[in-house]
């Protein structure tokens, strides 16, 4: 059966006339000797610092001592929330590295240079004729001509690669009538 | 900050800790939500209980400690969360006890807005839960607190 808003404020009305009890002395002593000293460090250092700050200790011994190994815990905890996650992205890193590794390596090695273990020129006579043309003079002048396809082939075994290529050439000589 | 003393330990103290530990954690607690003050301002209240919780639930994964801090606790007087002058120690012990026996959730909320004094707008900043879920926790909350309590604080109250 859910409470009326009537009852809901009266019970609220009643809590709030409980009152936390209140705090030990040497706990608020050392809570106030804190404040200041948290002042007057943020005016000197005006960028923020992370570190935990060392509480001023007017506690019990025993309460010191556990504060201190709370402190040490709660830095080691703080440690390893921020190792732990940054490690294992540096072992993922690393992976993923190793295994694209191969696949970055191969457009490297298909840019370097062929290393040909065997060389072939080649020339073939493709035509050959003469020509006669006259001079401005008017005197006559014969010319041989002759086209060439030379070609040059270069043979990487140890790849298996072989590249041919073939270009066209025109040999043009003038001859004179007289050792024609 | 000191004004807010009580509630911050009653909170701290709430989390299961021992009463060295309720201290020990509302001191960092405001040193380290001041500290991440940029302007060196007092920190708002709702981050103080935040990172109370924060680090109780931090402290709680360290089992070495809490083990070690087992017999410290059993030498020192028995934790009040309520004040108990000699005319309300009866009602404070049943709302301690009606508090103790209530679902964390609602317990957060409900010490959270009563003794806290926060809005339902912090407590969900503080929380990290919707508004409307705190308000709904803090309703039910009181529902519960108010069958464990039965008409015992009521008669209480309109005796006083």
């Amino acid at each position: 059966m859910s409470m009326s808003d009537n009852d809901l404020e009266r019970l609220e009305a009643q809590l709030r006339n409980v009152s936390p009890a209140r705090p030990p002395a040497a706990f608020l002593q050392r809570l106030k000797s804190e404040t200041p000293a948290l002042v007057a460090k943020r005016r000197a250092h005006t960028t923020f610092a992370p570190q935990p700050a060392q509480p001023v200790r007017t506690a019990a011994p025993e309460t010191v001592r556990a504060s201190e190994a709370a402190s040490w815990s709660s830095w080691v905890s703080l440690v390893m929330r921020w190792l732990i996650p940054a490690a294992a992205t540096m072992v993922v890193g690393a992976v993923i590295w190793r295994v694209n590794l191969p696949t970055a390596r191969a457009p490297e090695t298909s840019s370097t240079p062929l290393k040909a273990n065997d060389v072939r020129i080649d020339q073939e006579l493709v035509s050959t004729f003469d020509t006669v043309a006259q001079l401005a003079s008017g005197e006559p002048v014969r010319f041989r001509c002759r086209e060439w396809m030379d070609e040059v082939v270069l043979r990487d075994s140890r790849r298996g690669v072989e590249v041919a290529r073939r270009v066209p050439r025109v040999e043009v000589v003038p001859v004179r009538f007289e050792t024609y | 900050m000191l004004n807010h003393a009580p509630g911050l330990l009653l909170f701290a103290r709430q989390q299961g800790r021992c009463e060295a530990d309720a201290q020990d954690l509302v001191q960092e607690a405001v040193v380290e939500a001041w500290q991440r003050q940029a302007n060196g301002a007092p920190p708002p209240l709702a981050l103080v209980f935040a990172t109370i919780r924060r680090r109780a639930a931090d402290w709680g994964r360290s089992q070495d400690r809490r083990a070690a801090r087992e017999a410290a606790v059993h030498a020192e007087t028995p934790e009040c969360w309520f004040d108990s002058s000699i005319e309300d120690r009866d009602r404070s012990r049943l709302i301690q006890e009606a508090m103790s026996k209530l679902q964390e959730d609602y317990r957060e909320v409900v010490t959270l807005k009563t003794w806290g004094g926060l809005t339902f707008a912090e407590i969900a900043e503080a929380l990290e839960i919707p508004a409307n879920t705190a308000a709904s926790r803090y309703r039910y909350g009181l529902e519960e607190l108010r069958k464990a309590l039965g008409s015992k604080v009521l008669i209480e109250s309109l005796r006083g």
